[in-house]
């Protein structure tokens, strides 16, 4: 389990980041988003939440194929372009996905944690999501305003949205690295308490 | 359930501010681009330019590129470039000028040609035929040969008050005998010139101007914002008619140029219009 946490933990690093040459991206996100679906699927618990997530990734994984053909799915915070509806459109439904996708988890943590009485871990996923949670729904209200206003004429917002959702996006690559480790299943590295031998059994029994 | 509740609350907000930019951004779009409404002197003479301005959606991807038209063939059009940029319109200037390689000979003054529409071509390959106001373009024999100037030493000043000043003096005595414009009585208190000589005048035409005499002249365009031409273009030709001591007849021209600058709320008011003509 220890390895499927950790091969989610690498799609999200993937998704997050982008090093671009030429706008050539060297980490597609497709591939970021096809290892969290591969990951996710070989989670047994906690599987109504990870299903969901993992339908979530499935769906982005389509969506981050758009920008290969040409279509603009994202918003520029330095071009100073103003985007358009469909990039705009695109951006926040993404957005929504994404999010969804990261409730999923945080959801799925939480859920194991709870069943393996790893309450720290179960209540820094419920904050964690709730912070996610706020960012989210603030860049998805924010969004539609640029189809009015320019970017430049709240550049601190959004600036502000953009490091508030990268921190959260490490947040989260941080949480699944822990559930990696301490949830009952992982073969090492799990503090090797009684408690999560018992999980290990019930990981595979569930 | 508390959950549950916010998480509607927050669908809500969202979806309302969707709704709400999505409405306001299809209320301030223009059904298509187009030309200002123009009223536009100019003299069908290499050297003389002029300005017309193009409105559209700024994230329209067709652009204008040129315009052409067939009465004026050595017309040409610098290169498109932005005059104002509104929130959601882009206010584009295309300067034309008249080149001198494509400028036929006139051996005698013609009736000018009046233009209310033109061709333009745009940055995906289409042309259209579009309305433009009013173009009238004064066809005076080229080159004028057999006189030498009256006039020499003028210069001309503008401000971004839209007022302007010229001078020119004379090279011999002349008499100052008109000062008109095709604009004038359109234009009405909108349009103020006034005009004075170093020799004492009476204020009134014909007046006498002797040689090294200048003559003075002087505009401002007093278009208040919100009025109805307030996003019209002008290039008034102020036409100052002389005749000499032998009967011959001459004409010095200053233009007086207005680009509009418009307001958010004046291009609101535009694209409303621009919105209920199409319906």
């Amino acid at each position: 389990m220890k390895k499927a946490y950790s091969i989610i933990a690498w799609g999200l690093a993937l998704e997050l980041l982008d090093f671009r040459i030429n706008n050539f991206d060297l980490l597609p996100d497709v591939l970021g988003y096809l290892l969290v679906a591969i990951g996710l699927s070989r989670l047994k618990e906690g599987r109504r939440y990870f299903g969901v997530a993992r339908w979530a990734a499935v769906v982005l994984m389509f969506f981050s194929v758009l920008p290969l053909i040409g279509m603009e799915s994202t918003i520029s915070l330095t071009s100073g372009d103003k985007p358009g509806f469909q990039a705009l459109a695109l951006t926040s439904v993404t957005t929504a996905i994404d999010l969804l996708m990261l409730y999923g988890i945080c959801r799925g943590i939480r859920s194991s944690a709870i069943n393996r009485s790893k309450w720290e871990l179960a209540l820094s996923a419920k904050n964690g999501w709730t912070i996610l949670f706020v960012f989210g729904a603030m860049t998805l209200f924010a969004c539609p305003f640029q189809l009015n206003y320019s970017l430049q004429d709240g550049i601190g917002f959004a600036l502000f949205l953009a490091a508030g959702n990268f921190v959260c996006g490490v947040w989260v690559i941080f949480l699944v690295r822990r559930a990696g480790r301490e949830l009952p299943g992982a073969r090492k590295g799990g503090g090797g308490s009684p408690e999560e031998g018992v999980g290990g059994e019930l990981d595979i029994i569930v | 359930m508390r959950s549950k509740i916010i998480y509607a609350i927050v669908f809500v907000l969202i979806a309302g501010s969707w709704a709400g930019n999505i409405a306001y951004y299809r209320d301030y779009r223009l059904p298509e681009g187009g030309f200002l409404n123009h009223r536009i002197e100019t003299m069908y003479d290499p050297g003389v330019s002029f300005d017309l301005l193009y409105v559209a959606n700024t994230d329209d991807k067709k652009k204008p590129v040129s315009v052409r038209t067939d009465e004026l063939p050595s017309l040409r059009f610098y290169p498109a470039q932005v005059h104002s940029q509104l929130s959601h319109q882009t206010i584009y200037l295309l300067r034309g000028y008249f080149d001198v390689a494509r400028m036929e000979e006139r051996t005698s003054e013609l009736a000018p040609i009046v233009l209310d529409s033109v061709y333009v071509s745009f940055s995906d390959g289409t042309e259209s035929l579009q309305r433009v106001g009013n173009i009238v373009a004064y066809r005076e024999a080229r080159p004028i040969e057999g006189h030498t100037s009256p006039f020499s030493m003028s210069s001309v000043s503008s401000g971004s008050d839209h007022s302007g000043r010229a001078s020119v003096r004379m090279t011999r005595p002349m008499t100052l005998t008109n000062i008109s414009s095709s604009w004038l009585s359109e234009l009405g208190d909108d349009f103020q010139y006034a005009w004075g000589a170093d020799s004492e005048t009476s204020g009134q035409m014909p007046t006498e101007l002797k040689n090294k005499d200048a003559l003075y002249l002087s505009y401002q365009f007093l278009i208040p914002h919100g009025s109805p031409r307030s996003l019209d273009v002008y290039n008034v030709l102020l036409r100052q008619d002389f005749v000499d001591s032998k009967g011959q007849k001459y004409a010095n021209e200053l233009f007086a140029n207005y680009l509009p600058y418009p307001t958010e709320a004046e291009m609101r008011a535009y694209v409303r219009e621009k919105r209920s003509e199409a319906k």
